[in-house]
């Protein structure tokens, strides 16, 4: 194994510092908190009844709503939020029953803002307007804020990113409603993409914390928003304004981009989601600008060729980059 | 924690902020350079045109005769009737409708192109999607925009428009 090391060492694949955080990592106290981040099959199970839970609960609302009254309403929903909530904090007092309390934790969070959202309803507010939806956000955004606070508990990161980037949609559309059609349509492309571009640099921050699980989950959103906005940035058809024109030509340098990125922080899930939109890329301009040149079935070869290329590339940077350094 | 980690976090949060503030001045600059000079005369009452602009830049009655306050359908010709336009004199100036009669109209020379001569053109407004669920068609035909050189100006239609019959319909631009 030292001599691998060495190996890595002299090939630069390998510093000093990933080394020694490596080694402290599995120092005993480290290496347990290491292992409570790797989901088991009991824990899965558990989370999977969570979320039946929340759609019995839900199920048993939509279809009763009519006769079920206002506070019943309150009661089976916030309530049930609020239940599942105080069951999960004594649950998560003790080692033997904590991850019983994140199973709780997992309902508390996926009732909350069905409870808020019937307790506004309750109020007479019908989310017509976008002010009514900002505080609406704002209140779920506060609530998953001071239970994150309260339990300490980093599960609760993920609502709070999923609201407060539905908070950034609302106020963001607020701030602009003066856009026209098209105007909106750009802008809303540049949304997405500022939000992937937000969710990558999350998952470094992660990734420096050496938490691979968060930094996995914003590394997916992340990448996916960044080049799916992207790519309907570069517009379709062949027919481009120079906006679509200048993002037609940077979209594969992103993508590349996306790729080094990948091996820099050596996450195999970056790299096989750009790999794939490089493909998509590829589809994209051939049919937009060779179809009509070449011909439909020369272009496909031409596409098939190169997405060939990109599988092979994306395997290549695979092994030689990520999972090497990573085992 | 040190700033080379916290850097990430701090750009993370930091880019929405810099989006909102580009689009700002995207929005803003060039309204104060870029302002339409062309005046427009509109339509506002039914979903079909009633009035067009002839080769000599003329507004004309497209069906005739207007009879009862109604006009008759000019797409079918059959005994379908709409209600009868309302025209309006659009002043770019001071961004407000006024009603005007035909006659009045009639002493306009028009472009009926969908640009005007400075290059702006008439376009919808835009429906802000809930996230994550956007919808498609984000068309807000209550809304009508004067649009280009990088300005989206609300047109202050003086009429609520029917949104069903979406029934704002542009005759011409006022070259004289």
């Amino acid at each position: 194994m030292l001599e691998q090391i060495k190996q890595a060492a002299v090939a630069g694949t390998l510093t000093k510092q990933e080394l020694t955080e490596a080694y402290d990592a599995g120092l005993p106290g480290n290496a347990e908190a290491t292992s409570k981040r790797r989901m088991t099959f009991s824990e899965s199970i558990q989370y999977l009844g969570s979320g039946i839970v929340f759609i019995g609960i839900a199920l048993l609302i939509g279809e009763n709503w009519n006769t079920l009254s206002t506070a019943a309403r309150i009661l089976t929903t916030f309530g049930s939020a609020l239940v599942a909530f105080a069951i999960s904090i004594a649950l998560l007092r003790k080692e033997v029953t904590h991850k019983l309390g994140l199973a709780f934790i997992l309902i508390s969070i996926l009732l909350m803002p069905v409870g808020v959202y019937t307790i506004f309803d309750a109020l007479g507010i019908k989310f017509i307007t976008s002010g009514q939806q900002l505080v609406y956000e704002v209140v779920v955004a506060v609530i998953y804020i001071a239970a994150r606070w309260a339990t300490r508990l980093r599960l609760y990161i993920i609502p709070i990113t999923f609201f407060a980037t539905a908070l950034f949609f609302t106020l963001t559309g607020m701030l602009f409603s003066n856009l026209s059609s098209t105007a909106l349509i750009t802008f809303t492309e540049y949304r997405f993409l500022i939000v992937g571009l937000s969710y990558m640099l999350f998952g470094y921050f992660f990734t420096q914390k050496q938490d691979r699980i968060f930094a996995s989950f914003f590394y997916i959103f992340g990448v996916i928003g960044l080049l799916t906005s992207a790519m309907f940035l570069s517009g379709f058809g062949s027919d481009k304004n120079t906006g679509q024109t200048i993002w037609e030509i940077f979209y594969p340098i992103l993508v590349f981009l996306a790729m080094y990125f990948s091996v820099f922080v050596k996450q195999t899930k970056i790299l096989v989601f750009s790999a794939l939109f490089l493909m998509a890329d590829v589809i994209k301009v051939s049919g937009e600008y060779f179809s009509n040149s070449l011909g439909w079935p020369l272009a496909v070869v031409i596409a098939g060729l190169l997405m060939i290329a990109v599988g092979y590339l994306s395997v290549y940077l695979n092994r030689k980059y990520i999972k090497q350094t990573v085992a | 924690m040190k700033l080379k980690q916290q850097l990430p976090l701090i750009l993370a949060f930091a880019a929405p902020v810099i989006l909102i503030g580009i689009t700002a001045l995207t929005v803003y600059i060039p309204k104060l350079h870029n302002k339409p000079k062309y005046d427009f005369i509109y339509t506002i009452g039914s979903y079909y045109p009633a009035y067009a602009v002839d080769a000599s830049g003329h507004i004309f009655e497209e069906t005739a005769p207007i009879q009862d306050g109604e006009v008759p359908n000019p797409v079918t010709k059959g005994g379908y009737t709409a209600p009868i336009p309302q025209l309006y004199y659009y002043d770019v100036a001071t961004q407000k409708g006024t009603p005007i009669t035909l006659d009045q109209a009639k002493k306009h020379q028009l472009s009926a192109l969908e640009q005007s001569p400075d290059g702006y053109s008439i376009g919808y407004g835009g429906n802000d999607g809930v996230f994550p669920f956007f919808v498609s068609d984000s068309n807000n035909y209550n809304i009508r925009y004067i649009q280009g050189h990088g300005i989206n100006q609300k047109i202050n239609i003086a009429t609520p428009i029917d949104s069903y019959n979406y029934n704002f319909q542009m005759i011409g631009w006022v070259i004289n």
